[in-house]
């Protein structure tokens, strides 16, 4: 068992750049580290390097000690060695690290027979208790695509009970995932913590770093700006990007909720969808009224994306009928995307895309440019392409996109899931900012039920309805 | 899943079967000359073709009864297997496809598997092994026996083997020795496009997500390959199982010719030059036939190999 | 494999091939079935660069033209593949339904028998005449740029981009020539080469068994055949050809990025 997982200077470089910078952190029993930092922060890499697998192209220098024993200095071989048995990895979005081939019972299975090369009947007996525990019973025989994210998440959990291994890389535990699933990742994760396993978590979730509770890094552009106690950071932070972060977070925001016009744009009456044998949901009736913002909140899968797009004619309903208003025309009913990039022909040039957009729409150039001083963007960016702009900014420009053909209703699908908590308040309060100056509505699809309650009029929750 | 699979090869099996029928009907209405005149002569010899006997053919073959009745005969013969005598030997069509089928049967077959001895233990072997030198010698051999035309491939063997060294006859069927040159020739071309297949597919497993999470829950390369990589690595070669079949029935036509083989594509050839209609029409039949049904085992066994086909509207979520 | 590299051997090889066998054709000015009987295979010189084959017509003009042959039957099967197979495929992919049913069934029909088969049963009405042949290619060739056409442009039109684009007010048009065509090209492209090596290892297999293009025509497959009788006294003869019909297949499919991988 071991006691310490110390990190020394760790540095990460290419031939041409420095891609992680002077690390140090430590984890220690009852201790345990989560590293928190927006995508291309680097903590990914770091984790990477303690697991050993970073591609061969990068160099690194410093230490990682596991115990007494400097895990940089061991050959590939031993490293590969100390997977499963000392060092567990828990992979962010487990169903892509499931075998699609293989039933799950088999997964679980395996570790216990080759890993630790217990006979078969006591590795299947252990394995079906070990479903049993994270109530995935019900599945021993199925496959991976029958399982739902969070089954699958529950799935690769089990592996790491199974796995001895006292140090446990946690990576994005919470990635693609419904937030109400938080809490119950993170009983499972104390868990492992009162065994006296070492957990390493790197992740961008707010929550899940306020719920472990030990030291916390916060890391961004390959360095650690902040390394102290979770309680001591959340309470006291000092640098402004950690602030700025933790103010991010939904309960801190300080946003006064829009008051809704009389007008009614969108009346919803009795409606009902199905998919297949699925009920997504029945009898479903409410208003949108001119510059409300309601929200809809629900499980994944179950229907509130379909909601929007039935609303927006691109999908029909089974019973019951949507009336919009009829001083508005069909174009003025926009979309936003969950994935910023998807929305957005891949390779065109943002600049070419909008030029068409406003000739098609015979809009003058200058309410583009007006828009995009308003959401602070510069102009050079629309020469790159869509893959070469962040996540917030992109859909920032989605925004403006939608903006240029004066809507009146704006179905906003998720469209912060796949930012990073900074991006995410930007964006909405944005969004709350043009329902007021625009006078429109938005029905805004999200799966994190604080956000909906402090920004929306309106609640709507799809569950109710089945 | 599996009643659309059936559903589309029976559907298959009947395109085959209106085909092969109406092969021989079009062509004895729409090619010059006077049918029952190149019956009867094929039969009894040029010399021996009187009005009478030609007269005696029509009656036979009720060529004198309106087209759609003709046809609908015709048809309905097909579906009692009566395919009629060869023009050129008089033989029973049947009789001659039996024969000739076990010869292009046993061909195909043995051409399958040594390609597949050949070529998954090599595809295996170079995606393992360390040595750049040996992923890129395989290659460079299969590119070039690749590019080669079976019929030349099967010319060049013969030029070695039976006038170089004269070991192996080039044509006709006398022994088991006919057999090794055009199963030669068909399995290199197999094996030449399958190893690479395998390789390239066992290198892009070892890079997906669930094989590498196999290796860090501690299993060791060996076992991960084993249980994680043979399997999801065969499924693409699933499907190429149809594209080699292609390969070999076409390759079978060609082959047997230049090897004076005595099997079906060799009679299909034989009969479209000596414009033997019902010998063509019951080559087609059964080559087509065996066709749709290596198809239909192929998609059954890509539906058993990965099921998540089996899901309908599997869309990953 | 650097796909770069292999793509522009093949180009080379192709390009050299074309020059040469129009070069020869210009400079030297025999007819290819010009005969000459009192000078039956004779050994290379200036009037004969080649030497001549069994009926005393100069080999580098037969050589030449039979390769020219090859090159423009290659071409045009694939081309009126193409054109069908491409419209159609974004056709069944945008129309769904009962267009898109239709034509994939007309698919299964074609694709109950092999290729070459289908082929042979057309070639059985006229054995040695072109048009046959050249249907049943083009109609074999069409199935690939159908399917592969049809399933691209089917999985980019459920992306959101193309749903984002039409209720910003673009129309499919728009789409189809922003996004949909320029991702085609190089998928066609590759099934373009790839079809045309099919269609030469055909063509030049049917002629060697005496059912697709017969002499005096010159084409590669038959001189092959032609001249196989006469292997021991001029085995160049044979293998010229052999050696020539390899390369054009070779520098296709190494165009075709699928050379490597199937």
């Amino acid at each position: 068992m071991h006691k310490q997982l110390k990190i020394e200077n760790l540095t990460i470089y290419t031939k041409d750049k420095v891609l992680v910078k002077d690390i140090n952190l430590e984890i220690s029993t009852k201790k345990p580290l989560v590293l928190l930092g927006e995508s291309g922060s680097g903590k990914s890499l770091v984790i990477d390097a303690v697991m050993g697998i970073l591609p061969q192209e990068l160099k690194v220098t410093g230490k990682i000690l596991l115990d007494s024993i400097d895990l940089l200095k061991l050959s590939k071989k031993e490293r590969e060695k100390l997977w499963g048995k000392h060092i567990t990895l828990l992979p962010q979005e487990p169903w892509l690290s499931l075998d699609p081939t293989m039933k799950v019972i088999e997964q679980i299975k395996e570790v216990r027979q080759f890993t630790y090369k217990n006979n078969e009947n006591q590795s299947l007996k252990k394995s079906l208790e070990e479903l049993k525990d994270v109530k995935l019973e019900k599945f021993t025989n199925s496959y991976p695509y029958e399982l739902s994210g969070g089954m699958c998440q529950r799935l690769t959990i089990a592996i790491t009970h199974v796995q001895e291994g006292s140090l446990i890389l946690v990576d994005e535990p919470t990635k693609g995932l419904d937030k109400k699933l938080c809490d119950s990742i993170v009983d499972k994760l104390n868990e492992q913590i009162k065994q006296n396993k070492l957990l390493f978590v790197i992740t961008h979730d707010l929550e899940i770093a306020r719920k472990i509770e030990g030291s916390l890094g916060i890391m961004v552009d390959g360095e650690i700006i902040e390394y102290s106690d979770t309680k001591s950071i959340f309470n006291n932070p000092q640098k402004e990007y950690t602030k700025r972060l933790i103010l991010a977070e939904p309960t801190f925001w300080k946003i006064e909720k829009t008051k809704p016009k009389d007008e009614t744009i969108v009346h919803i009456k009795n409606l009902s969808k199905q998919f297949d044998k699925n009920i997504l949901f029945k009898k479903l009736s409410f208003d949108i009224k001119k510059a409300e913002i309601v929200s809809i909140v629900g499980e994944s899968g179950s229907g509130k994306s379909s909601l929007g797009n039935i609303i927006l004619e691109h999908l029909s309903s089974d019973f019951g009928e949507i009336i919009k208003n009829k001083n508005y025309s069909k174009i003025q009913f926009q979309k936003i995307y969950q994935d910023p990039p998807s929305a957005f022909l891949p390779e065109q040039i943002l600049k070419d895309g909008f030029l068409d957009l406003l000739k098609l729409h015979k809009i003058a150039k200058e309410k583009l440019y007006s828009f995009l001083e308003k959401f602070n963007l510069s102009k050079e960016l629309l020469n790159r392409t869509p893959s070469e702009i962040s996540g917030g900014e992109l859909q920032r420009f989605s925004i403006i996109r939608v903006l240029l053909l004066k809507p009146i209703f704006i179905f906003a699908d998720e469209i912060t899931s796949r930012l990073d908590p900074i991006s995410q308040k930007e964006v909405l309060f944005l969004l709350k900012e043009i329902v007021e100056t625009e006078n429109l509505s938005v029905l805004l699809v999200t799966h994190d039920r604080t956000l909906a309650q402090i920004i929306s009029n309106k609640v709507i929750n799809i569950e109710e309805y089945k | 899943m599996f009643i659309n699979i059936f559903i589309k090869r029976f559907f298959q099996v009947i395109v085959v079967a209106l085909l092969s029928s109406s092969i021989g009907f079009l062509m004895m209405h729409l090619l010059p000359g006077d049918i029952a005149m190149r019956i009867a002569a094929g039969r009894y010899g040029p010399d021996g073709l009187t009005a009478e006997i030609a007269q005696s053919v029509r009656m036979e073959l009720q060529l004198n009864k309106p087209l759609y009745e003709q046809y609908l005969i015709s048809i309905f013969n097909f579906l009692k297997l009566d395919l009629g005598y060869s023009l050129v030997s008089g033989n029973s069509v049947i009789q001659e496809l039996k024969v000739q089928l076990g010869y292009s049967f046993v061909l195909a077959l043995l051409a399958f598997i040594v390609s597949l001895i050949i070529a998954i233990p090599l595809g295996i072997f170079t995606s393992i092994s360390k040595y750049k030198f040996v992923n890129n010698s395989v290659m460079l051999i299969s590119i070039i026996i690749r590019a080669i035309p079976p019929f030349v491939l099967a010319l060049i063997l013969i030029l070695i083997f039976s006038i170089w060294f004269n070991i192996l006859p080039p044509a006709g069927f006398e022994s088991w020795k006919n057999f090794v040159l055009p199963t030669l020739t068909l399995c290199l071309g197999l094996a030449a496009v399958s190893n690479r297949l395998i390789t390239d597919s066992m290198n892009d497993v070892q890079t997906y997500s669930y094989f590498r999470y196999g290796r860090f829950k501690g299993l060791s390369q060996n076992i991960t390959i084993k249980r994680h990589g043979i399997k999801n690595a065969l499924i693409p070669l699933i499907s190429f199982l149809a594209l080699q079949s292609v390969y070999l029935i076409e390759g079978v036509v060609v082959v047997e010719t230049i090897f004076a083989f005595p099997g079906i594509g060799h009679a299909l050839v034989h009969a479209i030059v000596a414009r033997d209609i019902p010998m063509i029409q019951g080559t087609v039949l059964i080559m087509g036939l065996i066709f749709v049904f290596i198809n239909l085992i192929v998609d059954i066994l890509a539906l058993n190999l990965d099921p998540r086909l089996k899901e309908k509207k599997y869309n990953g979520k | 494999m650097e796909n770069k590299r292999t793509f522009y051997i093949g180009l080379y090889i192709l390009i050299f091939l074309a020059f040469f066998s129009i070069l020869s054709q210009i400079i030297l000015n025999y007819e290819s079935d010009q005969q000459d009987l009192f000078n039956i295979f004779a050994n290379p010189s200036l009037e004969h660069p080649l030497g001549t084959d069994q009926y005393g017509r100069d080999v580098l003009v037969r050589v030449a033209q039979a390769t020219q042959l090859s090159f423009f039957l290659a071409l045009i099967t694939t081309v009126t593949a193409f054109i069908p197979g491409v419209t159609l495929g974004i056709l069944a992919a945008y129309k769904g339904g009962l267009t898109d049913k239709f034509l994939n069934i007309i698919c299964d029909i074609l694709l109950a028998l092999p290729g070459l088969l289908l082929i042979l049963v057309l070639i059985a009405f006229s054995p040695g005449d072109f048009l046959p042949l050249y249907i049943g290619l083009a109609l074999i060739l069409w199935i690939e740029f159908f399917k592969i056409t049809r399933l691209k442009t089917k999985s980019l039109l459920v992306e959101p981009f193309v749903e984002s684009s039409k209720s910003l007010g673009f129309s499919f048009f728009y789409i189809l020539r922003k996004l949909i065509i320029p991702k085609l090209l190089p998928m066609i492209f590759t099934i373009s080469t790839f079809s045309m090596s099919t269609a030469i290892i055909a063509i030049s297999s049917l002629s060697a068994i005496n059912v697709g293009i017969r002499p005096p025509t010159a084409e590669l497959g038959s001189m092959i055949i032609e001249l196989l009788p006469y292997y021991e006294e001029e085995p160049f003869l044979v293998l010229l050809p052999s050696f020539i019909i390899f390369l054009i297949v070779l520098s296709l499919q190494l165009m075709s990025k699928r050379s490597v991988n199937a």
